[in-house]
Parts: structure tokens; sequence; C-alpha cells
């Protein structure tokens, strides 16, 4: 899995996992959208993907590895966007 | 109308996905490319993009002159292909009969559903509504038709293209408008004098069966918005009659000892996915682009049917050592036809020792499917980068 593994406080519902929040570098970004989401795989292991709209601006894509259990940011867009 | 066809169009569909992802792209001149960092070309522009110009399949470099504020966006396969699975989903509760002609379009059939124009309708809203994506659709009598109209009013578009209106909206158009008419078609038209659609239609059937075999019958259909083929379903889809892989280079590349890695894994790659489909070919292409845009493809049919990696290369490799003459190239591709499934194949009577099986090539599938591609490599391919192969 490529990305940058960060640390993710997330919500379980019916619809699956929900992050509310990640940090990385030891700055938090909170989540104020999910615009989408979609499941690729490693081999046959699901990976989770969320597109993310962050408070302040930025957007990102979080994936949940099945596989690791483990959360990655595979895309981070900041002050350039 | 006895059949009534419709064609979904999605709308510069890679773009419009990263759109959704990133909502701070909407309305920016967006292209989403195989590879920002090297040549690749424009797999889909945006439509803000497209108003400085810009097109699918031109290089990015000249995109970029273009229009230089354009975001570059790599292709995410998996994420389009996720996004075409849930369109697909929605179209199959309008009618039985769904054929996904690529991932970003499909042809429905209405014909037995009760007020067809309304199910389309309602099916256009419903794909923009849950997916958040934009269409275009076309309805028509046949899929010719369907998909000429879905073509009428892009984006987000929706018309009725009927036969009595074809002439008058078409005949006028060249004849590339017409799917299945490409750049060598067209140039052989043009040598007998026909430019557009027009032309095309007043040239009699058995002068095109003449000058083009059965093509000419098609292209003689073409012209008069004639089109009989069904709308298949998945289940119905002909099996596949080649399996290959092509890859642009990231930059011109005259070394043959690099060039040979590359075909290596496109080799690999072609050879796995026939494996998976337990099949077996009959005929080697290798298609060459030299750093001129010059394109040739040159195949061999060896004696026997062939899968295995080593046989494609030695193949794909002489085929490379025959043709490239010390120039450099741009793309190399490589692809196998006449497939059917493996079996039957006559033994040897002396095999050459390490050839034998495929054993170690499942072996290795299994690893990928467990860990993913790429899992292991060749290491004599180590020293290239070949993202996307």
């Amino acid at each position: 899995m490529e990305g940058e593994l960060v640390r993710v406080l997330c919500r379980s519902g019916r619809s699956g996992l929900r992050p509310i929040s990640f940090t990385r570098r030891e700055q938090e970004y909170r989540v104020a959208a999910i615009n989408a989401r979609w499941t690729g795989r490693e081999g046959v292991h699901p990976l989770h993907f969320y597109a993310l709209s962050l408070e302040g601006g930025g957007e990102g894509v979080l994936c949940f590895a099945s596989r690791s259990a483990c959360w990655y940011l595979t895309a981070l867009y900041g002050d350039e966007v | 109308m006895e059949r009534v066809i419709a064609h979904v169009d999605m709308d510069a569909f890679f773009a419009a996905v990263e759109e959704l992802c990133r909502p701070s792209l909407r309305g920016r001149p967006l292209l989403v490319c195989g590879d920002p960092d090297g040549r690749s070309v424009v797999s889909t522009a945006s439509y803000a993009a497209r108003r400085y110009g810009v097109r699918s399949g031109m290089p990015v470099r000249e995109a970029l002159k273009r229009c230089p504020g354009a975001v570059l966006v790599p292709v995410d396969g998996t994420k389009y292909a996720a996004a075409s699975a849930r369109v697909y989903q929605i179209l199959q509760r309008f009618s039985p009969r769904v054929e996904m002609a690529s991932i970003d379009e499909a042809f429905l059939d209405f014909s037995s559903v009760p007020q067809p124009l309304a199910a389309a309708g309602a099916m256009k809203l419903a794909v923009c509504r849950e997916t958040g994506l934009p269409c275009s659709v076309g309805v028509g009598e046949n899929k010719l038709l369907a998909k000429l109209g879905s073509e009428l009013r892009k984006p987000d578009g929706f018309s009725v293209l009927t036969a009595a209106r074809f002439p008058a909206l078409f005949h006028g158009r060249p004849v590339e408008v017409l799917p299945g008419i490409g750049a060598a078609t067209a140039a052989k038209l043009a040598a007998l004098g026909v430019h557009t659609v027009g032309e095309l239609a007043a040239c009699s059937r058995s002068h095109l069966e003449q000058r083009f075999g059965l093509i000419g019958r098609i292209l003689h259909a073409l012209a008069r918005g004639r089109d009989d083929s069904p709308v298949r379903t998945r289940e119905e889809l002909p099996a596949e009659k080649s399996v290959g892989h092509e890859h642009t280079l990231n930059r011109d590349e005259v070394d043959p000892g690099r060039l040979r890695c590359v075909l290596l894994e496109l080799c690999d790659r072609v050879a796995e996915r026939m494996r998976r489909r337990n099949l077996e070919g009959r005929t080697l292409t290798c298609k060459l682009r030299f750093s001129d845009f010059r394109t040739i493809t040159r195949a061999r049919t060896p004696p026997s049917p062939f899968h295995l990696p080593q046989e494609l290369f030695a193949l794909a490799a002489s085929l490379l050592q025959a043709n490239q003459g010390g120039r450099a190239l741009r793309l190399l591709g490589v692809s196998v036809s006449g497939v059917r499934p493996r079996g039957g194949a006559q033994l040897e009577l002396f095999p050459v020792p390490g050839q034998g099986g495929d054993a170690l090539w499942r072996s290795l599938d299994r690893i990928s499917d467990q860990f993913g591609r790429g899992t292991v490599r060749r290491a004599s391919c180590l020293a290239i980068r070949t993202p996307g192969l």
C-alpha cells in the first residue's frame, strides 16, 4: 500500500467506517465532507478509499487497508489548490 | 419506432470523477493523464480545458502549451472502475438489456419498456443524482443513431435522433463522425472523393463492397443510419479475439537492453491475462512507435500455439530486433491474436527444458492475488520504471 501511515479517528456505522479526523506529523486535520468512496484491492484484501474535503479548505484521500487494518493518507492537496 | 435504444455517455468521465473527489477542481481546466512527470497523453480533459483546444489523446506537453493553467491529475483506474460499476448498477434498474460498451458508455435496449422515452429521461436523472456525475443520453432506433444522438448535445444533454432526421443532421458532416471510421478509412474514402456522410450515402453498396470488401457493406449501412447490431449483455458478449498491452515510455528510448526489459514486462502482463483465462494464441504482434510518431506493427505466427511468457518474449524480442533499426522508440506494444481456449495442442516431441509448464507462473499469480500486483518482479526489470504496467 503506497501512502503515508496516519492515525485516524473514525465512526463505525451501517455504511461502514466514516473518518472524522486524522493526524499527520502531529497536525490534526478534521474532515468536513466525504466527497466519494470506493473500493480497490491489494491482492485479495480490500482497500477502502475516501476522498475528503478538510476543514480549512484542503482535500485528501484516505485509504483503509484491511490486510493491515491501517489507515494511509494517499493524497493531500492543500494550498496549491 | 420498432426498436428503442439509448446510449449513455458519461461526460468527461475521468475528469468528472476527479472533480467529484476534489470539489475545488470544479470548473478548473483539468487534465487526467497517465504520468504527469513523463510525456504521456491526455486521457480525459475537463470541459474547462477543452475550451482551450485540449483533446483526449493529445500529448500532455502540447496540452499544457494550449492551457498552461491546467491541473494535472494522474489516472486512477480503480476509482473510475468503481464509479463505472455504480453507473452500471443504476442502469440495470431501467432495462434488462444493458451493454457496457466501455468504462464510460453503455447501450440500453428500451424496446420492451413501456414509455421508453420517459424511462430514458428518468435513467439520466438517476445517474446524475445518484452518482453526482453528468452524462449525455441519445435515443434512437438503433445503436448507431443512439450513439450519434448522445453526441448532439454534450455535456448533460438528452437527444432523440430518428432515422428521418439523420440525413439533415449528418449528411453534411465528415465521414469520421460515424463510429468505426477512423483516419485510415477516412483517407481511403477521401481518395475516392468521398469526404462527407452524404457523399458516402450516395455510393452504391456494390461499389463500396468492391473497394472495401465486407467493411464496404458496413460503411453503406452506417452512411444511411442503419445498424442492426443488438444490445448485448455481459453474458452475450463474444469472447476476446486478442489480448494485448502497450506502454508509452517516459522518454524516447534507443537502448535495446532497456527496451527488452519493457518488452519483457509487457509479455509477462499479456501472458498473465491469457493464463488467467486459460487461453493460447496463434499470432504475436509487436507495435513500435518511433520518436517521430511513425508507427509500425509486425507479426509472427509460429508453427504451434503459445501462451508462456518466454514464448511471447522470444517472438516479440525477435520482432523488436528486426525492426528497431537503432531508432528511438516512444511506445511499445504486444498483442496476441487468434486466441482460443487452451488444450488439444500437439505435444512437443523434444520439449525444451524449463519450458514445460506454467506451474511457476500460476504460483506467481497466486502471490499477486494475495499481496497485489508487482509483489514479485523480474530482477532484470527492477532498474526500469514502468508505471501502469
